[in-house]
């Protein structure tokens, strides 16, 4: 076997090394097919077909107290809560599952609807520029740094397959400044996520955001249910949060759940 | 080191000693650098005892048309022909601030028990011409007592009239004027608020100015005050910090004078100092006239000036529950600050929020939120801004409205309220449908409820071997690629790897005791290993050869074994030479243990 030969030979078992690993991450983050999560699953959404929301939701609930979470999951708590009356809470879920299934049609249009009926399409309205930008979910956190791993691997592969392809130096800097470049866009996407997603809050009861903490304090602003916030501050039992529209103000804790 | 010491302690003991001798020679004396000055400059006034050092400190009269300023101790110490000496002085720089003839007081002071008197100083400060000079004088009294720094220097406070209504708004101007002075560092002016609200300053500007004939510099502040009370106000004076830049020919030192302090050098080097300095305008006396009772409207709010007042609803056409708001703006020349705008209260057949009041850009705006709770709504109640206008003396009044509305039936019974600034968009031009879509029969795939991905240990282990794969490709890559072009360390590389194939193929024929081959073998391994090793080629290898390259590397029994295996291989491969068995393996011995050294001690 030549020089070139044993060289080739380690750098295949690198490569499968390095595969074998990725999948077996992947394997380990995605915890498919549990036998009695998906009874659960199974059991929840009988409840739901029989129109017993209140067994349904209990059932979606247990599966998440597991310490597990799926999209469908907080999907069909969504719909549970919306048949409920619960638009808040729909919305609520509804939110949790776009951070999972961000692509899905009939999500969307169930968010957008329930929105509609909490009279949240006039607030998503006033958010323009950047702001907008920042809402636009493409793809979930898991996605975009599993991209990122890949596209490092592709960098580093590049790398080395320029060196060992004897590449032009200019050709070699043009290939590699592009994926470099085009890997740094993707961790620009997802820091813009993280931090979009960072302390964000649906309240689910229609409320009034006030100018103090205090519950005889001057009323600010209203909230309806499934209004997406930012909390700001926690003070006692209140939280300063700040609506899309840049207004703040303080409404209490127990009427709202992060994302 | 010694002796230093030596010389150090001999010193202190000679002044100590030198002290104790001449306490008693005691002289308190005070001095000036100079007799007569020009108005602007300064004059270092200097207490000194003579023979003392323990000296208390000294308080100085204060003196009418003089700042002093105390800049600090002075130690003199000499020793001459081991005569010790010592002096502590005080020094003051004097400022004088106008011209005039002065005199320094005597000054006392107590010494070790006994009462010390300064003789009466005195100086002259005389006036400057344009040219910088002094003035000069006929007489020495001429010049004195006509000029003082404030007719250099002075603040100058103006109002546009001086008699105004309560809260009118009225500018007012203070000019600060310079001539033939140096003035830095001017700060902000500050001006007496009482019975007044006044605004802060603008930035000044500065512009040039001829008055009674001298040119002035004018730093103008232009400001606004509202009068708070009716009545005589006084206003100011207005104060303004500053420094004065002087000159000085004399620079203090805390340890006596120095080279530049010279007079020769003086004379080239004119130094200047800051003095800091408070100027006061004369204050102004402004008539305050209270608001007229008669025709006072009576929802006049101590609105005082000439405002604009415009009203704007939107949207006019809503469904009951809908928002719709007010914006309300005014502006003009007046204290906006007690302007109150008139926001709705309890309005029939609506819900009423409180407004947000906000003033940008000398506009002070309004939004109020009403929200119809009757189809039948047809408009909004008319609202009206009254003020004073101080330019005609009377009240006005602005009316605006009534704004025609719409009010529709409510469509949805859930309609939600969002904030005052919220703009409704009262139909979605896209009807949506009914009712949500179904849930979803699959689970999907789970993962670990709040347990980000880049938390777990597999996602860095991951990412570590991503980095070590590189590093290996890499390091690998460097290497192949020395390989390739660096012969000298491709063949010093080879080298023991050949030796060993060479002495694995002489062992085999050793113990097939083929001698002929064996030291054939014996002699080609050791020849390539030392060609690879000192880069030759394997011809060039000889005895001289060896020596040249390997006597500053190598002990010389490493050569002298070398020599005796090529002597070894040469009789048996060319002569008739026998050996046994045992001297073979000695040979081979010898090959691995010569090229065992080589390998250790050759870099």
């Amino acid at each position: 076997m030549t020089q070139y030969s044993r060289i080739l030979v380690s750098g295949v078992a690198i490569v499968i090394i390095w595969a074998w690993l990725l999948g077996s991450c992947l394997a380990q983050d995605t915890l498919s097919s549990f036998e009695g999560i998906s009874a659960k699953f199974t059991a929840a959404n009988i409840a739901y077909k029989a129109q017993d929301y209140t067994r349904a939701i209990e059932g979606y609930e247990a599966i998440l107290k597991s310490g597990k979470e799926s999209g469908a999951i907080y999907y069909n708590l969504g719909n549970s809560y919306f048949k409920q009356g619960e638009l808040g809470r729909a919305i609520l879920n509804y939110e949790r599952a776009r951070r999972l299934m961000p692509r899905d049609a009939d999500l969307n249009f169930n968010l957008q609807y329930v929105r509609q009926r909490a009279g949240q399409d006039t607030v998503q309205s006033e958010v323009l520029g950047w702001g907008a930008v920042r809402q636009v979910r493409w793809a979930t956190q898991r996605e975009i740094i599993w991209m990122l791993v890949v596209m490092g691997g592709f960098i580093i592969a590049g790398h080395l397959w320029s060196l060992w392809g004897r590449w032009q130096y200019r050709l070699r800097r043009v290939v590699i400044g592009i994926l470099v470049a085009l890997w740094f866009v993707g961790a620009t996407a997802l820091v813009v996520q993280v931090q979009a997603q960072d302390n964000l809050a649906i309240v689910f009861t229609a409320s009034e955001a006030r100018f103090e903490p205090h519950p005889d304090s001057t009323t600010h602003f209203s909230l309806a249910p499934g209004a997406r916030v930012h909390i700001l501050k926690r003070e006692d039992n209140w939280a300063k949060v700040e609506r899309l529209d840049g207004r703040a103000g303080w409404i209490m804790q127990s009427i709202f759940e992060l994302i | 080191m010694k002796v230093v010491g030596i010389i150090m302690v001999g010193i202190w003991a000679t002044a100590l000693s030198g002290q104790c001798v001449l306490a008693q020679d005691i002289r308190w004396m005070a001095t000036v650098d100079q007799n007569k000055v020009s108005l602007g400059e300064t004059v270092e006034l200097t207490f000194t005892a003579d023979g003392a050092q323990d000296v208390p400190e000294i308080q100085l009269p204060s003196i009418e048309g003089l700042n002093m300023q105390y800049l600090g101790p002075r130690t003199q110490i000499s020793i001459v022909n081991g005569q010790y000496s010592s002096s502590k002085s005080f020094v003051y720089s004097i400022f004088p601030l106008r011209t005039g003839h002065f005199t320094i007081p005597p000054v006392s002071i107590t010494i070790s028990g006994q009462t010390h008197t300064t003789q009466s100083l005195t100086f002259d400060v005389v006036a400057k011409n344009n040219t910088g000079q002094a003035a000069p004088q006929e007489g020495p009294s001429t010049g004195v007592g006509n000029e003082s720094l404030e007719d250099r220097a002075f603040l100058v406070l103006k109002v546009s009239k001086d008699k105004v209504y309560v809260n009118e708004r009225l500018p007012i101007k203070l000019l600060l004027l310079v001539t033939n002075l140096t003035i830095a560092d001017i700060q902000f002016p500050v001006l007496d608020k009482i019975g007044v609200d006044i605004e802060k300053f603008s930035q000044p500007r500065q512009y040039n100015e001829v008055m009674n004939g001298l040119q002035y510099h004018v730093v103008e502040f232009d400001g606004v005050i509202y009068p708070m009370r009716s009545g005589e106000v006084v206003l100011g004076p207005a104060t303004l910090d500053c420094n004065i830049a002087i000159k000085s020919t004399t620079a203090y030192s805390p340890f006596g004078g120095s080279l530049f302090s010279d007079d020769f050098f003086n004379s080239f080097l004119e130094q200047y100092e800051k003095r800091p300095i408070t100027l006061q305008s004369k204050p102004v006396t402004l008539t305050v006239l209270p608001l007229p009772e008669d025709g006072k409207p009576a929802d006049f709010t101590q609105a005082v000036g000439q405002f604009a007042f415009n009203v704007a609803v939107a949207p006019t056409e809503v469904n009951v529950g809908d928002p719709m708001t007010i914006k309300m703006n005014i502006q003009g020349e007046g204290n906006l600050k007690a302007v109150t705008l008139p926001a709705y209260k309890n309005l029939d057949q609506f819900k009423t929020y409180e407004p947000q009041i906000k003033e940008e850009d000398g506009i002070k705006k309004l939004e109020q939120v009403l929200i119809p709770e009757s189809e039948k709504v047809k408009e909004i109640a008319a609202i009206q801004f009254s003020f004073f206008n101080p330019s005609r003396g009377q009240y006005e009044t602005i009316i605006r409205g009534p704004f025609p509305v719409t009010v529709h039936a409510s469509t949805e019974q859930d309609v939600q309220v969002a904030g005052p600034s919220v703009v409704v968009i009262p139909e979605r031009s896209v009807p949506l449908g009914e009712d949500i879509v179904f849930i979803k029969a699959k689970s999907g795939q789970f993962y670990p409820r709040g347990k980000p991905l880049y938390q777990t240990m597999g996602f860095y282990f991951l990412i570590l071997v991503l980095g070590a794969g590189w590093l290996i490709g890499y390091g690998v890559f460097r290497r192949v690629h020395k390989l390739s072009t660096d012969v000298v360390y491709a063949r010093r590389l080879l080298a023991p790897r050949q030796a060993r194939l060479g002495l694995r193929e002489a062992k085999r024929l050793l113990e097939s005791q083929d001698r002929r081959k064996f030291y054939d073998a014996l002699f080609r391994t050791l020849q390539t290993y030392l060609g690879h090793t000192l880069h030759l080629s394997s011809g060039a290898v000889n005895n001289e050869v060896v020596r040249l390259r390997l006597s500053d590397q190598v002990p010389e029994q490493v050569i002298k074994d070398i020599y005796k295996i090529f002597a070894e291989c040469d009789a048996v491969r060319y002569g008739s030479s026998d050996c046994d068995v045992m001297a073979m393996n000695e040979s081979y011995v010898r090959v691995q243990r010569t090229i065992d050294s080589l390998e250790r001690r050759i870099k």
